[in-house]
């Protein structure tokens, strides 16, 4: 949106159409999983009783998809989106695996 | 907040509003409909008359199952109110011993032979075949035509995106709140806008907790993840969201059930509000229980307490344990918008909320094509894409209301014993909708939106009018009997219908406003790079 370098018009499109793309792939299927990664990490985390945490984890993962389509296109540019977010959904799938390592599931 | 930021949440805005608009305007239509579907269940059912003693009708269904499904593995019961169409009942049958392991449905609730319509006066009744307003209850989610979960995926990432559409327009506004005291009318583009913002900000609260919290009904099927990361086995959160009573095996010696009247009293004392379902196992059998749910009119949660008793003797022997804060607020979140708890005055408001959403949805696709149509090289041949959603938006915004209509007539008009009845009343939805379509495509846009606002408004005008003089309930009788929600229902399609013919005649009034002088400077890139919104 932001950034359109380029000499000519057609260039410029082009490049405006290659950052959306990168966008949409942030929000959709990369904060997709993001936000259940982060709703799996946050469901570890939680203080509470299982099926309370399990809950409220997933209700906060629910508003998480809808936050991380907004910053999806809000970054300065769609690289940044889609790296930002990839991120996030690592450290989440780390924090998980972790604790599911450690202490198990019921 | 930074002029980028709100750029970039402009176009986000536009484009998630766009792409799954028709969908989004199919779900909040089926859906504000479905905050009638109780007095629908009764309006497409006009031989049914109105319950006024419940309590005879929970022994009539009783007396009904003892002589037609003595030994089933389970009854259900719903108790009936003076809203109810009835008591529709169902049974399960005991598990046949020689059936192939897998190959039996889990309850009789399609199955004809295993359900039956217990009316007023405690008989079953004969009526006319219909899903009633259980149908718009389940195209909200379930759409049509495909399988469920498909539909289900589908709405819920059309929801997501409206989330998103949502809290984007919020952004998008500079002066929300001036923007909603400001209408100027007649103004082409600006009204539009306008027209979308005042409906969008008006309900604000109830869009955003409708859209989260319908999110939230299907959380189950969206966010499993969070149930994954805590439970190998996840019908252990389901026995702590969901406690049932513990089962008890059949012991074969046969023991007359307790009078589920009896049953249903005391547990509304012990409750403190009414029963809305009655659940036997092993009815006949020594070993039968009884479970009583409380009814979800009485509180804002939609997962209620249950009561547990034993069928023979009548002895409390359970009650539902709490289920923790968290499933309480996913509990109330569902139970806030599915509005069961409503009384008829917020259930009213519930409805205005929800035209105001579709309002809100369709304003804002027409504002696409009007946004775009000033800035056109050539309006005269407009591109591909704006055609698309031009006709688009013809079919789907004009062409549902026609074939809701379509639905309505057949459920009066199609011959009460023709068989698949029930699914024929949608075909003819989906065949007028079919015609909208056909409509929308063929004929110049103008004339295209008045064929089909004309005639869909003309249809809904005219079935007050069909029941007054044909059905034992038109809106006379039905005032006259005190039966308010069968004449509001009339007087709502009418009221719709009204307003279908008045769009058409203000489309068919209008004059184009957009002035040659007033284009944009130029028509190329310029808008291309330019937010949209």
């Amino acid at each position: 949106m932001s950034r359109t370098g380029g000499h000519s018009h057609a260039q410029a499109r082009w490049a405006r159409r290659g950052d959306i793309a990168l966008r949409v792939l942030a929000a959709v299927p990369l904060g997709y999983a993001a936000s259940s990664l982060c709703a799996m990490a946050l469901a570890r985390l939680l203080p509470g009783t299982r099926s309370g945490t399990t809950v409220a984890a997933a209700l906060i993962g629910l508003a998480l998809c809808a936050v991380l389509a907004m910053w999806a296109f809000a970054a300065r540019s769609g690289w940044r989106a889609v790296w930002t977010i990839s991120v996030a959904g690592g450290v989440a799938a780390g924090i998980t695996w972790l604790s599911i390592a450690v202490t198990g599931r019921a | 907040m930074s002029k980028g930021f709100r750029q970039s949440q402009g176009f986000l805005h536009t484009w998630s509003g766009l792409l799954l608009g028709w969908i989004l305007f199919l779900v909040f239509v089926a859906g504000t409909i479905a905050f009638y579907r109780e007095g629908l269940n009764r309006w497409m059912r006009p031989e049914l008359a109105r319950v006024e003693n419940p309590m005879r009708v929970l022994a009539r269904a009783q007396t009904y199952l003892a002589h037609k499904a003595p030994h089933a593995k389970s009854w259900f019961i719903p108790v009936a109110t003076r809203q109810s169409a009835g008591s529709q009942l169902f049974w399960v049958p005991q598990p046949d011993p020689n059936a192939p392991k897998g190959s039996g449905r889990r309850g009789g609730r399609g199955r004809r032979d295993t359900q039956a319509l217990i009316g007023a006066d405690g008989k079953v009744a004969t009526v006319r075949e219909t899903r009633g307003g259980d149908f718009f209850y389940r195209l909200h989610f379930d759409l049509h035509y495909m399988p469920v979960i498909w539909a289900r995926w589908l709405v819920g990432f059309a929801s997501m995106m409206m989330l998103v559409a949502i809290l984007s327009g919020v952004v998008t506004h500079k002066k929300i709140f001036r923007d909603f005291f400001t209408l100027r009318r007649s103004k082409g583009q600006r009204s539009w806008l306008d027209g979308h913002n005042a409906v969008a900000v008006l309900a604000l609260p109830f869009h955003l907790m409708i859209t989260y919290t319908g999110l939230v009904t299907l959380m189950a099927l969206l966010m499993p993840w969070a149930v994954i990361a805590n439970y190998t086995d996840e019908r252990a959160i389901g026995a702590v969201l969901f406690p049932t009573m513990p089962v008890v095996e059949r012991t074969g010696r046969a023991a007359p059930l307790v009078d589920l009247r009896r049953i249903a009293a005391d547990a509304e004392r012990r409750l403190g509000a009414p029963a809305s379902s009655i659940q036997v196992s092993e009815p006949g059998d020594a070993a039968a229980r009884i479970t009583v749910s409380q009814s979800p009119i009485s509180t804002l949660n939609t997962r209620t307490p249950q009561l547990g008793y034993d069928g023979v003797t009548g002895r409390l022997l359970w009650q539902s344990p709490p289920t923790g804060a968290a499933a309480e607020t996913a509990g109330v979140m569902i139970g806030l918008h599915a509005g069961r708890f409503a009384d008829a005055g917020l259930r009213f408001i519930y409805f205005l909320c929800g035209i105001g959403g579709t309002l809100m949805v369709a304003s804002g696709l027409v504002l696409w094509t009007v946004k775009r149509r000033e800035r056109l090289p050539d309006p005269r041949h407009p591109h591909l894409g704006f055609r698309i959603v031009e006709r688009l938006n013809i079919a789907v915004i004009a062409g549902l209301p026609l074939g809701i209509a379509g639905l309505f007539w057949a459920n009066r008009l199609l011959d009460i014993g023709m068989r698949n009845r029930a699914e024929w009343e949608i075909h003819w939805m989906f065949i007028a909708w079919a015609i909208a379509a056909i409509v929308a495509l063929l004929v110049r846009p103008r004339i295209a939106w008045q064929i089909v606002l004309g005639l869909a408004g003309a249809l809904l005008v005219a079935l007050p009018g069909y029941n007054a003089v044909l059905t034992p309930r038109g809106m006379l009788d039905a005032v006259a009997s005190g039966d308010f929600m069968l004449a509001g229902i009339d007087t709502a399609m009418f009221v719709v219908g009204l307003a279908l013919l008045l769009i058409a005649r203000r489309v068919a009034l209008h004059r184009s406003v957009a002035r040659p002088g007033r284009r944009a400077p130029s028509a190329s890139s310029a808008h291309e790079e330019r937010p949209t919104l």
